[in-house]
């Protein structure tokens, strides 16, 4: 194999690479947007997902953000404040 | 000028017999009348209703039957708590055929002092969606330049304050919603210590961070209009002090700050006025007498990823048969933030109760080496309404929300003007149910600055 045609080959396989990646990408935004639909079904939101899609789509991505940026707490037996109190 | 009396001005002026209830309210009511069709503080003002209690309140005082330092001062009510007969709208359409059949708890408390009830102030939407302009009624502005933003929730409170439409305003605050107009219109907010003040008959964002509070343009009114609003206290195992005017007068000397100058310098970055007015303010409080020295408490990521997911979780239990019924009736910022709730498990909402919990505690731990806290408010001055992208990025910036998170009760205090005019504003927190000691460091240093003295100058039409 000549030299040229090796860095053609190597540029085409780049180029695969970055296609690849791409596509990838797309699939994981389809699947982000499907399982958004499939939880605000879930949750009764037909009717919002039907008129207001992008809110839905913004507001899951909201939660999700925040869910991620949330460190728990170590003692997760510990009791949540405020605590239970009997009612008279 | 009468509308830039303070509530002991008014009740000397009615003692002495040279200012009577029904003067006033007239020309608040004019002043109102003139300005609020750009301003738009009010949602619903009723002139006749507003003047009858006027008259009523007068006929008690000339027969000698004063009720207190609140008979016949007039009141303006955030629209999200109930009055009796009256719609609470809430800001919204949601809410519009929603008629309240009896007063709140707080506003009973206050119709037995003898305040007169001006009308319904305008909020952010369900306290949580605004500035928006997708409503049938206008956001409010801010009286210090009607370009700018007011603060939220408690917008109309703020608004009509600084514009000197009330010399009094009931807010609610669940991340910031009467500290965050404080700071905006450079008024005295206090968000109180939790079941301090009865929440009953004030619909609901976040149950367990919704605090109601008084908002004015001292903090000596702040106090007065507490000592009334406190008598609705669910919290029976803390005594009330006879009034929370009771150490205005002490000052600081000998009182420990602990200054939490990591919120605003490392774990966000406030604007450089901001950061230079807070610096002036531990002068003031050192000059004064006070001992003031850095302390660290967790970041405010921390605070803050907690108290979101919680306001997430319980704002989505309130609105979720709404929005899953009408959700084209919310405007589309409240509708964008209350649906995330719906994104959120019971097991995050009960991790960050646990979280809540430590967080509190270190806290209360913070409070065995001082007696105050000193934090930034908001950090950076109001941005323009108009610019709704600038208003949710900067809304995110203060230092606000880790005390609806702990309860603890927290004041803001005005503490500048910005370059361009507009206020700027710092925080006192104090320990749970010790407003006494947060009141007299607020009033030390309001007496000790010029800036509660300084009003807006209105635009006329």
């Amino acid at each position: 194999m000549s030299e040229q045609s090796s860095f053609k080959n190597s540029k085409t396989h780049v180029a695969h690479q970055n296609q690849n990646a791409k596509e990838s990408l797309a699939d994981q935004a389809a699947q982000e947007l499907l399982d958004i639909q499939t939880l605000a079904r879930m949750a009764g939101l037909e009717r919002a997902l039907e008129r207001f899609p992008d809110d839905l789509q913004i507001a899951a991505r909201t939660a999700l953000k925040v869910r991620a940026s949330f460190k728990a707490s170590s003692d997760n037996t510990a009791e949540v404040w405020p605590v239970m109190r009997v009612k008279s | 000028m009468k509308h830039w009396m303070t509530v002991s001005q008014i009740s000397c002026g009615y003692a002495a017999g040279i200012l009577s209830p029904v003067a006033l309210t007239e020309a608040l009511l004019e002043r109102i009348e003139a300005h609020d069709p750009q301003y738009h503080a009010f949602i619903h003002f009723d002139r006749t209703a507003a003047l009858d209690q006027a008259m009523h309140a007068e006929k008690a005082l000339r027969a000698g039957r004063s009720l207190g330092p609140l008979h016949g001062v007039p009141v303006g009510i955030k629209d999200i708590i109930d009055m009796a007969g009256q719609t609470t709208s809430c800001h919204s359409v949601v809410m519009r055929a929603h008629i309240a059949r009896e007063d709140a708890c707080v506003v009973s408390a206050l119709r037995a002092a003898g305040a007169i009830m001006f009308g319904k102030l305008s909020l952010h939407e369900f306290a949580i969606g605004g500035p928006s302009f997708d409503l049938p009624f206008p956001p409010a502005r801010n009286p210090w330049n009607i370009n700018h933003h007011p603060g939220g929730s408690s917008s109309g409170s703020g608004t009509a304050l600084a514009a000197g439409f009330l010399p009094l305003a009931l807010g609610t605050d669940t991340g910031g919603s009467i500290r965050h107009p404080a700071a905006a219109c450079g008024l005295a907010g206090l968000k109180p210590t939790y079941d301090l003040v009865s929440r009953r008959g004030v619909y609901p964002l976040a149950m367990s961070l919704d605090h109601v509070g008084p908002m004015a343009r001292t903090v000596e009114d702040v106090a007065l209009l507490l000592d009334v609003m406190a008598r609705t206290s669910s919290a029976v195992t803390h005594p009330r002090p006879l009034s929370y005017t009771r150490d205005l007068k002490l000052g600081v000397k000998g009182l420990r700050i602990g200054f939490v100058r990591h919120f605003h310098e490392q774990d966000d970055i406030a604007d450089p006025e901001v950061t230079h007015a807070l610096e002036q303010a531990c002068e003031v409080f050192r000059s004064l007498g006070a001992e003031v020295h850095d302390i660290h408490l967790p970041s405010l990521q921390a605070f803050g990823a907690a108290q979101k997911v919680i306001l997430m979780a319980e704002g989505w239990a309130v609105h979720a048969r709404n929005l899953r019924e009408r959700p084209e009736d919310y405007a589309q910022m409240s509708r964008r933030k209350l649906l995330c709730g719906a994104f959120i498990g019971g097991g995050d909402y009960v991790q960050a109760m646990q979280s809540r919990g430590e967080l509190i505690d270190k806290v209360n731990q913070a409070f065995g080496d001082v007696d105050l806290l000193l934090a930034a408010n908001s950090f950076e001055a109001a941005c323009r309404i108009d610019d709704v992208s600038e208003a949710v990025r900067t809304y995110t910036r203060q230092a606000r929300v880790p005390f609806n998170l702990t309860g603890h009760p927290a004041l803001a205090v005005m503490n500048g003007l910005s370059q361009a005019g507009l206020p700027l504003s710092l925080q006192l927190i104090g320990k749970n149910f010790d407003e006494v000691t947060l009141l007299r460091a607020g009033a030390a240093f309001e007496q000790a600055t010029p800036w509660h003295s300084m009003h807006p100058e209105l635009l006329t039409t």
